[in-house]
């Protein structure tokens, strides 16, 4: 199903490839311009690079754009837009050693700060991941190694608050509304924080086997209620639900090795995305009334490699874009 | 001892004459053998002494003068990985003592990094939730584990408790997707949280008593009650609005 890009006669089709001549993990794509995609590389070295895709449905291209393209010191641990469409700057950010916010002009991009948090050395604990919060877009929630979670305000520049969010390293960080994000950690616990009161945390979820990490967590956004998380080595999807804590809704379990990405639809509350190192990318209705086996998944695409990494965004809500190996592809929905 | 000891081992400064013969005695004999040293130089000073004299300052290779910017820059960065274990320190760096990369660091170094401490722990306010399980679940719990467990394996139920939640059976799995079921259907409902509850906890028990009914609706709401309750009324309306 690969599509070759170069095309004679464009035509459209439902999968959009790009050889990237290294392995690519962060993807993001861009509210503000659809058409851009950033993708950063995963080298496990101290130079790695981010370059800036164009991407056209109808002639089925993804191209990059040579001038839109940057080193990045360690592999990117994600990369995201701006989530506001209107901003007065197209700013991208990155997260890896530090929270880096690079401007994206029309034929560069300079690095516009380096966030560092620690005072008292150069060094800070590595960021595993970071959410910009959509209804406060001056808002970025970071999760590091070194158990905290810390909130930036970005325009200025510095640290709003900073948590001690777990009892081991947290790795991912999800922004419900304004003021509310929810992390995952290694102690296995899903936990819950809300600005005007950080003296306590809700947990809503832990692990059923005690310290089986969990890796990623994803915040539906057209439903808040519901957030899926996945477990370390696991091929279960956990869909949980705010209001019923420890109690999963719905375990997802169809795939046949470890999930390693999972999004939301960005326009329906109902549907995910998973995908994972059995090569495969499944969509999933979740229904109001469950089968007796469990959930199955509404459509499946194989994509020949493990897929490391899955994006669905507002920008593009008929795309889904995954990564495996040195390839990353757009899927149609 | 010997009349040599008992009569007085030396101690303070060291002469230019004690450092000669000092030098000479190594020279001679090479060094280790530390006990004999002060007999074979003729000196009154303890073999310690010696030793240590040699090592810090009459060794012929050892650097003098001040550190250079390379070597204050590698003295930082081991004393980040190393602490204050000096001899790993100038064991990468050649030509300087142990001892004088602790004097170095003792005297330059730390005073400038005791002033910018100081000043962190003015300003550091990192804090920590605490976490909180919403009671109406723990008492849930509770009564499953009376239905399904001895007696003997009851937990007590307290605020520190995560691991009480651990093990899930097949009949919970039956329960999470009817709680599921009912909560989709209604999704627009304003206060399906509330009604949910109260349904599925009259639905799932069979040991209910009203007392116990009474205890979860308390608790139901006391969950409501808590700081999260705002973000649910709006939460509800963007579930609507979505």
């Amino acid at each position: 199903m690969d599509n070759s890009t170069q095309e004679s006669h464009p035509r459209p089709e439902n999968v959009v490839s790009f050889d990237s001549p290294y392995q690519i993990y962060a993807m993001a794509i861009s509210a503000a311009n659809r058409r851009r995609i950033a993708v950063g590389s995963f080298i496990e070295e101290l130079n790695n690079r981010v370059d800036i895709l164009s991407f056209s449905e109808d002639s089925s291209y993804l191209k990059p754009i040579p001038a839109l393209s940057f080193d990045h010191p360690y592999p990117p641990t994600k990369l995201l837009f701006n989530p506001s469409p209107s901003a007065p700057r197209n700013l991208l950010a990155s997260s890896g050693d530090f929270l880096r916010l690079w401007e994206i002009k029309d034929a560069s991009i300079d690095n516009v700060s380096t966030l560092n948090n620690s005072k008292t050395s150069e060094y800070s604990a590595p960021l595993t991941s970071f959410d910009w919060n959509e209804a406060e877009p001056r808002r970025i929630g970071t999760s590091s190694i070194d158990t905290t979670c810390t909130i930036w305000d970005i325009e200025k520049g510095v640290v709003e608050t900073q948590l001690i969010a777990h009892d081991k390293e947290v790795y991912d960080i999800a922004w419900g509304e304004a003021g509310v994000f929810a992390s995952v950690s290694a102690d296995g616990s899903v936990r819950i924080f809300d600005l005007r009161d950080k003296e306590h945390s809700t947990i809503i979820y832990e692990s059923p086997t005690p310290d089986t990490p969990l890796l990623r967590l994803a915040w539906n956004k057209q439903d808040l209620r519901y957030m899926a998380t996945t477990l370390m080595d696991s091929n279960k999807i956990v869909i949980l639900d705010i209001r019923s804590p420890t109690m999963p809704v719905a375990e997802l379990e169809r795939h046949n090795a470890s999930v390693n990405a999972i999004a939301w639809a960005p326009q329906s509350c109902r549907h995910i995305c998973s995908a994972g190192d059995d090569g495969q990318a499944l969509l999933w209705e979740l229904p109001t009334v469950a089968g007796p086996n469990g959930i199955d998944p509404m459509s499946m695409y194989s994509a020949g490699a493990e897929i490391n990494q899955l994006q669905w965004s507002a920008a593009q809500p008929d795309w889904i874009a995954i990564a495996f190996g040195n390839k990353m592809q757009m899927l149609k929905v | 001892m010997e009349d040599n000891i008992s009569s007085g081992v030396r101690k303070g400064t060291w002469t230019p004459e004690e450092d000669a013969l000092l030098k000479k005695c190594i020279e001679d004999y090479g060094e280790g053998k530390w006990h004999l040293v002060p007999i074979r130089a003729g000196l009154k000073r303890c073999r310690k002494s010696c030793r240590l004299r040699w090592l810090n300052y009459l060794k012929p290779d050892i650097k003098r003068g001040q550190f250079t910017t390379d070597e204050v820059d590698l003295i930082v960065r081991l004393h980040k990985l190393l602490g204050n274990r000096w001899s790993l320190i100038a064991g990468r760096l050649p030509g300087r003592t142990a001892n004088d990369v602790k004097n170095f660091w003792n005297s330059h170094i730390e005073k400038t990094r005791r002033a910018k401490v100081k000043k962190i722990i003015s300003h550091s306010n990192i804090l920590r939730p605490r976490p909180r399980i919403p009671s109406n679940l723990k008492v849930r719990w509770l009564r499953e584990r009376r239905e399904t467990v001895p007696r003997s394996n009851l937990v007590p139920i307290n605020n520190e408790g995560p691991e009480n939640y651990k093990q899930h059976s097949s009949s919970e799995a039956k329960e999470c997707i009817r709680w599921w079921n009912n909560l989709l259907e209604t999704a627009n409902m304003e206060n399906v949280m509330v009604d949910e509850l109260e349904k599925q906890i009259g639905e799932t028990s069979t040991d209910l008593h009203d007392q116990d009914n009474a205890i979860l609706e308390g608790d139901g709401d006391e969950f409501i009650d808590l700081d999260i309750d705002v973000d649910f009324g709006e939460l509800m309306r963007f579930g609507d609005e979505g």
